[in-house]
């Protein structure tokens, strides 16, 4: 084995159960999503970290309000030290990189995912949220190979859009192939502006019970959420929002406790 | 202080293959350590020698090779080497150092070289669009040993 897998292994050790975040495509909430379960989580008492390896996308550390050039990342005789934000303890590129520009192919992705993975000292965790990138590429089978050996869960994040549809079935078929353990589809933008129903959340419905994959939560368009963001506000402001997340929060530990 | 854990892992990377491969004793490691990661291989060594006592690997010997950085941009055609990135690098632990419970500050491509292309461009061109030849951090030449 590899020794970069041998010290990823090590990191799992104080681990309870990891969340893998992901979705077909980019720009259906998904990181949104993965931050907000954190934080719904660490809000119950659990011990609760975030792993953002949207490498190219970084955006988990802006939604706890702890952008890259605010906080100096530390390091220590175990590795990297994830930074805290409350009661969530949050990795991201971004802490390494500031806003430059992360223009890396191939090989070099992989090598700083593994790196990532590898050198990021957890400690003792209930819960590690991972939001993977979005798509089906070396960037998200490579977390995939390390942590579906461990306790863990996948949440689907999808849009009921016929856009996403296609691409949320060849996700759910891969990660069958896989072996990996589906926790459920998480239908983001379930309603319209208006309040209505989403008119495609019923395909969604229907492509997740064809693969028998439990839909886990519906995350209705909250109006104030952009505004709570831009002006930096916690995503507990955005009350519509926060209530859903808060709820997958209890599906997903009523579902087993980590320990 | 990274060279520890990266040392640990090697360490317990050669014992799994050395048991696999039935070795009662290892006698010679041979590693490859990329300059770019401006690992240090004193800390590596003594980390090696500490951490391999009461194991297959106690009284080993370990050789070091030292693995140049190169690089060439895709867009001009100009190769350099880590002497003449050693600037850039600097600029990059002055703003993005990682200091350790030493005080000891570390530039991120310590921990992760690869992560260059978020601080390095063609010195010539200034284009980010370049190939590193070598993109492993630390690596197992190889291993000799007794069965």
């Amino acid at each position: 084995m590899e020794p970069w897998r041998i010290l990823a292994e090590k990191r799992l050790k104080g681990i309870g159960k990891v969340i893998l975040v992901g979705s077909g495509k980019g720009g259906v909430g998904k990181s949104l999503i993965a931050a907000a379960t954190a934080a719904a989580l660490g809000e119950k008492g659990y011990r609760v970290g975030v792993f953002d390896l949207d490498i190219h996308g970084p955006s988990i550390p802006r939604l706890f309000g702890i952008e890259g050039g605010r906080v100096k990342l530390r390091g220590s005789k175990e590795g990297l030290l994830p930074v805290e934000a409350g009661p969530v303890r949050v990795m991201s590129v971004e802490f390494l990189v500031g806003s430059n520009p992360v223009p890396l192919r191939g090989n070099a992705k992989t090598e700083v995912i593994e790196d990532l993975i590898s050198n990021t000292h957890w400690g003792e965790l209930d819960y590690l949220v991972v939001d993977l990138p979005p798509g089906t590429g070396d960037e998200v089978l490579l977390p995939l190979r390390v942590y579906r050996g461990h306790r863990h869960g996948f949440l689907v994040v999808a849009t009921p859009s016929i856009l996403s549809i296609h691409v949320v079935r060849r996700l759910i078929t891969l990660l069958l192939d896989e072996r990996v353990a589906i926790e459920g589809v998480v239908e983001n933008m379930s309603t319209l502006p208006t309040g209505e129903r989403h008119p495609g959340s019923d395909m969604l419905k229907a492509l997740a019970r064809e693969y028998g994959v439990p839909v886990i939560a519906e995350i209705p368009y909250d109006p104030s959420l952009e505004t709570v963001l831009l002006r930096g506000g916690s995503l507990r402001e955005a009350e519509v929002f926060w209530s859903s997340v808060t709820r997958l929060a209890e599906a997903l530990s009523g579902s087993g406790a980590a320990h | 202080m990274h060279e520890w854990s990266v040392t640990q892992a090697i360490v317990e990377a050669i014992l799994r293959f050395a048991e696999q491969e039935g070795l009662r004793k290892v006698t010679r490691v041979e590693l490859e350590v990329n300059e770019l990661s401006q690992l240090e291989v004193e800390i590596i060594e003594e980390a090696f020698r500490i951490l391999s006592q009461n194991t297959l690997l106690e009284g080993s010997q370990l050789v070091i090779h030292r693995v140049p950085a190169r690089f060439i941009c895709n867009n001009c055609g100009y190769k350099w080497d880590l002497e003449e990135a050693l600037a850039q690098l600097r600029d990059a632990a002055d703003k993005h150092g990682i200091a350790d419970e030493e005080g000891t500050v570390d530039p991120p491509t310590h921990y992760m070289p690869m992560l260059v292309y978020s601080f390095m461009q063609c010195p010539r061109c200034g284009s980010r669009d370049f190939d590193v030849e070598n993109q492993f951090n630390v690596r197992v030449r190889a291993i000799e040993g007794e069965k």
